[in-house]
């Protein structure tokens, strides 16, 4: 057979394969095709670009997140961003300056208490000698001052046990009882406490984000270009 | 005006038959006879032979599809024109072109003794173009149907001319393995 009869055959194949290729018919699924060829091209190296900075920028802190051997553990762990002690949240809620007053106060209370003690004392003698209302007027003084001083000492030693627990475990304090025992408004303590997540909920990676758009649109340019072509 | 209509002018033996098609599928059958012929004025007469042969063949023929029934008729009649025209080597060089890559689909002309129905041939391309994949069998009958330039393909279809080729090259390799597989030598 001769290449020219092949040629004259083919003027015999079905007429739906002439229209389909007619190049005089503006087709739209021909510029579909462009666009979904060109879509396919620019978003996949564009997300591939995104993705590429995200990984370069997130590799330092790869390097250290290895669970390998309890030495890169720990270094992970002292490295990595920890949640804030009860320590710290309690110094972001205001407690620090608060526990020193009430540190401050329970001394100045304390000599007070000496001061009324001595006078106590003498209040006693007086009273022994018959100077029965100046005696009472002390004891009552000293009946009040004792009851004041009992709460602030009982105060400062909670503070005192809940720091000290918390610098132990390093826990995560609940933002209800920091609030309670340090009397710091639950409002603050719960802002103190959440610092730390509200921060990684805004530091999500915009370029991660960008690629994975991206990619997800080079996928639906592909899918497109994969239905034309059959 | 519809293509029912241009048929039924036909049929009725109108005049106007002839103006209708021309004004519709003038331009299509110029391109066809031009892509083939490789000049205009041979495609111009050719043009004007396809509406005096479909003149002749309608009625009793009810063409399905009125574009490609034309289209048949100018591509038969360019290639039948460059046939007897001896002088000009082939006439258009697109058509060459297009001879020459097929001359390696079909068996070597001085050893074959081909002479399989043509009925067979046309079956086997059909089910060749078939098989192809939609982008693949567009470019094919663009090329080796309509003999459209290479270059004109690929800027139409969006490729490069070297994807164009790559295509064209694999599936005539594809022909040639089709019409080896159902026993016409090759």
């Amino acid at each position: 057979m001769k290449s020219e009869d092949l040629l004259k055959y083919m003027n015999e194949i079905d007429e739906a394969y002439i229209l389909e290729a007619d190049p005089s018919a503006p087709s739209r699924t021909v510029s579909l095709r462009i666009v979904s060829m060109w879509g396919v091209r620019i978003c996949a190296a564009a997300a591939a670009v995104f993705l590429i900075l995200f990984a370069v920028r997130s590799a330092p802190k790869l390097q250290t997140g290895g669970s390998l051997t309890t030495l890169e553990m720990n270094s992970a762990g002292e490295n990595a961003a920890a949640p804030p002690s009860i320590g710290e949240a309690k110094e972001a809620a205001g407690f620090a300056p608060l526990k020193e007053e009430a540190r401050e106060k329970a001394g100045e209370e304390a000599e007070a208490y000496e001061a009324y003690e001595m006078a106590g004392a003498e209040a006693y003698e007086a009273y022994e000698a018959e100077e029965a209302y100046e005696a009472d007027e002390v004891y009552e003084a000293d009946e009040a001052n004792d009851t004041y001083k009992a709460d602030e000492t009982h105060e400062a030693y909670r503070a005192d046990e809940a720091y000290s627990m918390a610098q132990e475990n390093d826990v995560q304090p609940d933002a209800g009882e920091a609030a309670e025992v340090h009397a710091v408004p639950e409002e603050e303590a719960h802002e103190a406490a959440g610092a730390h997540d509200t921060a990684d909920a805004r530091s999500f990676p915009p370029e991660l984000a960008a690629g994975i758009l991206l990619a997800a649109a080079a996928a639906v340019f592909a899918l497109i270009r994969l239905i034309l072509k059959r | 005006m519809e293509d029912a209509a241009i048929i039924e002018l036909y049929f009725q033996r109108s005049e106007r038959a002839v103006s209708e098609s021309d004004k519709k599928y003038g331009r299509y059958c110029g391109t066809i006879a031009r892509n083939i012929l490789g000049n205009a004025e041979d495609a111009e007469e050719c043009v004007s032979d396809t509406w005096l042969r479909a003149w002749n063949t309608i009625p009793p023929t009810r063409p399905s599809f009125l574009k490609a029934f034309f289209g048949k008729i100018t591509r038969n009649l360019s290639l039948n024109r460059i046939e007897k025209d001896t002088a000009q080597k082939r006439g258009g060089g697109v058509t060459a072109a297009a001879l020459d890559e097929l001359a390696e689909c079909v068996a070597d002309e001085r050893a074959s003794n081909w002479s399989a129905d043509g009925a067979v041939i046309k079956d086997t391309l059909n089910a060749f173009l078939k098989d192809l994949s939609r982008e693949n069998r567009i470019v094919f009958v663009r090329r080796y149907w309509y003999f459209e330039d290479v270059k004109d393909i690929a800027k139409s279809m969006g490729f490069s001319e070297s994807k164009t080729k790559m295509m064209l090259k694999r599936a005539r390799e594809a022909l040639a393995k089709k019409l080896e597989k159902e026993g016409i030598e090759v």
